[in-house]
């Protein structure tokens, strides 16, 4: 029984570690494989036709100049990432990409990809939609998003996969199963905030990857099995509890550098984390355009005020020493944010760093550095 | 080439007008600072008076204190390298009064402006910070399927060009707009006031597009771009009165006369020139310096051009007419395959030899309108600097780059 906990922890790993290859396999499968941009995405709605819905991400190489040239220097530079793997067909033949808006980044690369599918045809990329789901708490943004989740329901999801319309009990059931998935993850996230966590921010991190990947309804049977047999996750001490805002983190080397010294990121409120989903109501589409609308608060579409008080509150949960703040080149949101989450957390006596215009693949020794000087500034808080 | 009248008559209307606005202001009346891709209308419909911010920040510009504008907000913890377009007027309220451009910008009462992109929202938001300053925010929906030819379909078939329910989002929103500027200043939209208001916008931009069918055949071009900018921008901003709707027609007869005439050009036009971006507000003399040294003339700017193309709307409801103006306005210029189609067509009628094309950091879709303009046999230098802040790029940079570039056609 011990060893189902470490073995369900495994799988997860794997399953994050191997996401570029399954996705591959499983597209040339026939299975058919939507990926999508950004946290907005409704993956109920995808996981309700049969379909498996995958997150796109980069790789740990540097933007081609293809997809630099496509871009532009300014743009949030996960985005060219993005581009350089579809332009490979790393993730395989994928059935179709959807995109949303949950940063400018995703809606550029989402309009890069439609116009390099009609002017080069020869480079196989698969059909693309955006879904433009916005986020004032107004009842018009509502009904805004509701007509653009009956037409990805009704008419794009049905053209892509060759099938009806969703009937309303198959989307029910879909909502269903992630709304168990959310309430698994918010018990993974209790791990890692107590005094001697059982999970590092790394390995949080690849089980929210890995969910991303896989069908809920083989994700909730890993996730209960590990929360069923916490007791056999050995305990981690922590030399410094970090907390880490600013830019989404797609792959595991920003956390992979900061923890390899004895630091702990205990936490997070980036999109590959927790705040990257979001609470649906009741099993309808309005509940569901409701949710996203309401997601968050994330940097690109949230208030500053906002986003400093949930990310106070985010850190007290965490009973964090240090708020790091890293912010890749080209992610302008939260960079406006940082002010006012230095002078709330400082507020509450949590010091705060700003790791700014970082690469995309990360510079592991620097990194290193950066959290090495860190260590003076805690002073007993938290668990230590 | 020959000065416009219509220029020195907007500049110095302009200028009147601002100081009226500062003495309203000083009066407790209510001011807005609203951004060029909010619906000014309805402010003009209540006779609110309103500053638009792109306008101001690049008098900002040209009067050279952008940086020192942006380093106020650069003290104060925030990037000074995003967004400088939309934060410019935020810190030139920290300009001492003295060297302040035109006085000064009075405090806004509000703050107008929808959420583009990821931090605009919170450059308007910083506002707030401002005494009695409030930030009222509208969303900025995207271009999910784009019918080609934008430009034949926007005057009256918008709800085909746009889509139901991005109008119907945005017409909702300007209601709510209407109801809350009613509560805060206490004035009554009048009935009929609005589509008034909506008409004399459309003469106007009747009028511009004449003007800007006239100059693409003109040869040679007898104005500079330089004239041609303030004469229709200014107009712009007072779209929705007999004063604006008069000047476009002023700024046609004063460009038919001239090329009546003959159009005298002070130097050889041996190149046709479209500057595609943002005008450079702190060297507009840039274009003049052009022609002087390559007899290079700059044809084209988007100024006229959107204002010929983008504005009309004709239709029953003035509401729903004016969300059809501004749900997609900035796709119009920015968003592919739009943008690149629309570049194309102004670049084959007015003729153009070479364009260059500035390249802003916020701007979506840059890399398709160069490869259209080269797949159209057309060459293209792009320059990436920000049209307001001189400290990214440089009038230096820019016009060495020019030269260059220039330099290579033959």
């Amino acid at each position: 029984m011990a060893s189902e906990g470490l073995r369900a922890l495994d799988a997860l790993q794997a399953a994050y570690a191997e996401r570029l290859s399954r996705v591959r396999a499983s597209a040339e499968s026939g299975r058919g494989v939507i990926g999508y941009l950004g946290a907005d995405a409704p993956v109920e709605l995808i996981e309700a036709t049969g379909a498996t819905a995958y997150q796109l991400h980069g790789a740990a190489q540097a933007a081609s100049p293809k997809a630099t040239e496509v871009l532009g220097s300014s743009v949030d530079t996960w985005a060219p990432a993005v581009l350089d793997l579809m332009l490979q067909q790393a993730f395989g033949p994928l059935t179709a990409v959807l995109a949303t808006r949950d940063c400018q980044s995703s809606m550029y690369l989402f309009y890069a990809l439609r116009e390099l599918r009609r002017l080069e045809p020869q480079l196989g990329l698969p059909p693309v939609h955006l879904l433009d789901m916005l986020h004032l708490p107004s009842p018009h943004t509502l009904a805004y998003n509701t007509a653009r989740l009956g037409e990805l329901a009704n008419e794009v999801l049905p053209q892509w996969l060759g099938r009806d319309p969703l009937a309303d009990d198959e989307l029910a059931a879909a909502i269903r199963t992630r709304r168990r998935l959310r309430e698994l993850l918010g018990e993974v996230e209790q791990l890692r905030r107590q005094p001697a966590p059982r999970l590092t921010g790394t390995q949080a991190l690849r089980i929210h990857g890995a969910v991303r990947t896989i069908p809920a309804a083989a994700a909730v049977p890993l996730l209960e099995a590990l929360l069923a047999n916490t007791q056999s996750l050995p305990t981690v001490t922590p030399t410094l509890r970090l907390f880490l805002t600013g830019s989404n983190q797609d792959t595991d080397l920003a956390y992979v550098a900061l923890e390899s010294d004895g630091a702990v990121i205990v936490g997070e409120d980036h999109d590959w984390g927790t705040t990257g989903g979001y609470d649906v109501e009741s099993d309808t589409l309005p509940a569901l355009a409701a949710a996203v609308r309401d997601r968050g608060p994330a940097a690109p579409t949230s208030t500053m005020a906002r986003r400093a008080e949930a990310t106070a509150r985010a850190v007290s949960r965490c009973a964090a020493d240090h708020v790091l703040s890293y912010i890749r080149h080209g992610d302008e949101a939260p960079s406006w944010d940082y002010p006012a989450q230095q002078t709330v957390l400082a507020d509450q006596g949590i010091p705060t760093t700003l790791l700014a215009a970082q690469p995309y693949v990360p510079d592991h020794a620097r990194l290193r550095e950066a959290v090495a000087v860190l260590r003076p500034a805690v002073s007993g808080r938290g668990h230590r | 080439m020959s000065r416009l009248r219509s220029a020195a008559a907007a500049t110095a209307y302009q200028k009147d007008w601002f100081a009226g606005v500062r003495q309203r202001a000083a009066a407790d009346e209510p001011l807005v600072l609203v951004n060029a891709d909010a619906p000014q209308e309805i402010l003009r419909a209540l006779d609110i008076p309103y500053v638009v911010n792109q306008w101001w920040a690049s008098v900002v510009s040209s009067k050279g204190k952008a940086s020192e504008s942006l380093d106020v907000l650069h003290k104060q913890g925030f990037p000074d390298f995003s967004r400088q377009y939309d934060a410019i007027a935020l810190g030139s309220l920290s300009l001492p009064p003295q060297t302040a451009p035109w006085g000064g910008l009075p405090r806004p009462s509000l703050v107008l402006a929808e959420l583009s992109g990821d931090a605009a929202g919170k450059v308007f938001e910083l506002w707030q910070q401002v005494e009695h300053t409030a930030f009222y925010p509208l969303e900025r929906s995207s271009l999910v399927d784009a019918p080609s030819n934008w430009w034949e379909l926007v005057p009256h078939r918008w709800e085909e060009a746009f889509g139901s329910a991005r109008l119907d989002l945005l017409q909702g929103e300007i209601t709510d707009l209407i109801a809350f500027l009613e509560r805060h200043t206490g004035r009554v939209l009048q009935p009929g006031r609005l589509t008034d208001v909506m008409d004399l916008v459309n003469e106007q931009a009747e009028w511009n597009r004449r003007t800007r069918d006239l100059l693409a055949s003109a040869r040679p071009l007898p104005v500079s771009i330089n004239d041609i900018i303030p004469s229709v921008m200014i107009p712009q901003w007072h779209r929705g009165t007999e004063w604006g709707r008069d000047a476009a027609r002023s700024l046609y007869e004063d460009c038919a006369e001239l090329v009546s005439q003959g159009g005298a050009s002070d130097a050889e036009q041996r190149l046709r020139l479209m500057w595609v971006g943002r005008g450079l507000w702190y060297d507009l003399d840039l274009y003049r310096r052009v022609q002087q040294s390559h007899q290079a003339v700059f044809v084209w700017s988007m100024y006229l051009a959107i204002a010929a193309d983008g504005y009309v709307r004709y239709g029953p409801d003035p509401v729903r007419t004016l969300a059809a103006r501004f749900v997609g306005l900035t796709d119009q210029l920015y968003t592919p395959p739009w943008s690149s189609e629309w570049y194309v067509k102004e670049a084959r009628s007015h003729s153009v030899d070479a364009v260059v094309h500035l390249v802003a950091e916020d701007v979506p879709g840059s890399y398709f309108v160069t490869r259209a303009l080269r797949e159209a046999g057309i060459p293209v230098l792009e320059i990436r600097a920000n049209n307001a802040d001189p400290r990214r790029g440089g009038a230096e940079h820019v016009q060495h780059a020019v030269g260059a570039f220039l330099g290579t056609l033959s």
